[in-house]
């Protein structure tokens, strides 16, 4: 499922992830404030050499490949300026969609998941101002992660098990009991957890 | 405390699986997804407080990059697509939804939960997200207003098997629902 990260290592891997997340974020936010389609596609172009000077031929056509998810906002973007007339301001939305996603990628693409949930658990221990317990969070997030692909292999199983039963495949009928297993599963993770000693009230 | 954190983690879980369930795109930009039921689901078993933090905290994870949406999108590029709007509504629509089944704890079951996942779940929801789709699609508000109607059946069906799912955990164990505690 997070096969995001890309299997070569490039320059910006040694880079630290708060480094990044902060370029990121900035770069992603003045890309609002320009409004000249010539200024966005010279962004566009700009990113794509970026890509090639950071990894390679082999990094930018990955780069380019991740993009297949644009492609029908795209192509909605596109028929719906051309529809109003508005060349111009389609072309802008446009490059700055793709521009948008090019940068969010880069960073994806050179930073691992697990280096990213440090970065998260690190600056989680500031939430202490606003009375968040930091532990609970990163017990949260191992949580989270983990339980997408139990609760993904449960639903499948639900569905094998009612499609037994019928002749038709409906997600709707296997609902409650999903819900009403996670609700069990809840009951035992947070015993087990308590009987593990449980999270921690202040962080020592 | 260790029971929020599992609920808050299982809950924010649920909304990424539901997005696992193939998604349609459409011509807004904005794709049909089982995600926003589990937005409702959270508001409806959960309460405001709970549900809304499971809702952020798969909105924050996403939008950090883990690859949680319907289609397997994620990352900070979100907030430049057409269901910005939509996303950063998750939260507030969770909570909204919550505190609404908390205020009506008197009234029957299912009346409770459509009537808090209507208004939770797309009036609330539709609003951040239409304001996104003005300013990131470029629309007029009467535009995105006509392509925000085509999610409308899609999620009256939520409403429906969000109270049908609530009501049928009511019944079996009164003390999961903790909206109604």
């Amino acid at each position: 499922m997070f096969n995001n990260v890309s299997s070569h290592r490039t320059k910006l891997d040694e880079v630290s992830v708060e480094k990044k997340i902060v370029l990121t974020c900035s770069a992603a936010a003045t890309l609002f404030f320009i409004k000249n389609p010539i200024v966005m596609f010279s962004i566009f172009s700009l990113l794509l050499l970026i890509y090639f000077l950071v990894g390679g031929l082999k990094f930018l056509r990955l780069g380019l490949f991740q993009l297949k998810v644009t492609i029908p906002f795209v192509i909605i973007l596109a028929f719906w300026h051309l529809y109003l007339d508005h060349l111009d301001k389609g072309m802008t939305l446009i490059f700055r969609l793709i521009s948008a996603f090019l940068i969010a990628n880069l960073f994806l693409l050179t930073s691992k998941i697990h280096d990213i949930i440090l970065a998260i658990q690190k600056y989680s221990l500031y939430l202490k101002v606003f009375g968040i317990n930091p532990h609970a969070v990163s017990i949260t997030i191992g949580l989270f992660i983990r339980s997408i692909p139990i609760l993904n292999q449960r639903a499948k199983n639900l569905m094998l098990a009612q499609s037994a039963r019928s002749t038709k495949r409906s997600f709707w009928r296997i609902s409650v009991p999903l819900a009403l297993s996670i609700l069990d599963d809840a009951d035992h993770v947070s015993e087990a957890l308590r009987a593990r000693g449980g999270i921690k009230k202040r962080e020592s | 405390m260790e029971k929020t954190s599992v609920l808050v983690a299982l809950f924010a879980a649920l909304i990424a699986v539901l997005g696992l369930v193939p998604a349609f795109p459409l011509a807004s930009g904005v794709p049909i997804t089982a995600q926003s039921l589990g937005v409702m689901l959270c508001g409806t078993i959960l309460g405001a407080k709970k549900g809304g933090l499971a809702a952020l905290f798969f909105v924050v994870l996403t939008l950090v990059g883990l690859p949680l949406l319907a289609g397997g999108r994620g990352g900070i590029g979100l907030l430049a697509g057409a269901s910005a709007g939509f996303i950063i509504g998750f939260p507030i629509a969770a909570y909204i939804t919550g505190w609404l089944m908390e205020k009506t704890k008197s009234v029957d079951i299912q009346i409770s939960v459509s009537l808090s996942s209507v208004v939770g779940g797309i009036i609330i929801l539709y609003i951040p997200g239409l304001i996104g789709m003005m300013i990131n699609a470029g629309m007029s508000l009467n535009a995105a207003l006509v392509a925000v109607s085509v999610y409308l059946p899609g999620d009256v069906l939520k409403v429906i098997l969000a109270t049908i799912v609530t009501s049928a955990i009511f019944k079996a164990r009164p003390n999961s629902v903790l909206a109604r505690n």
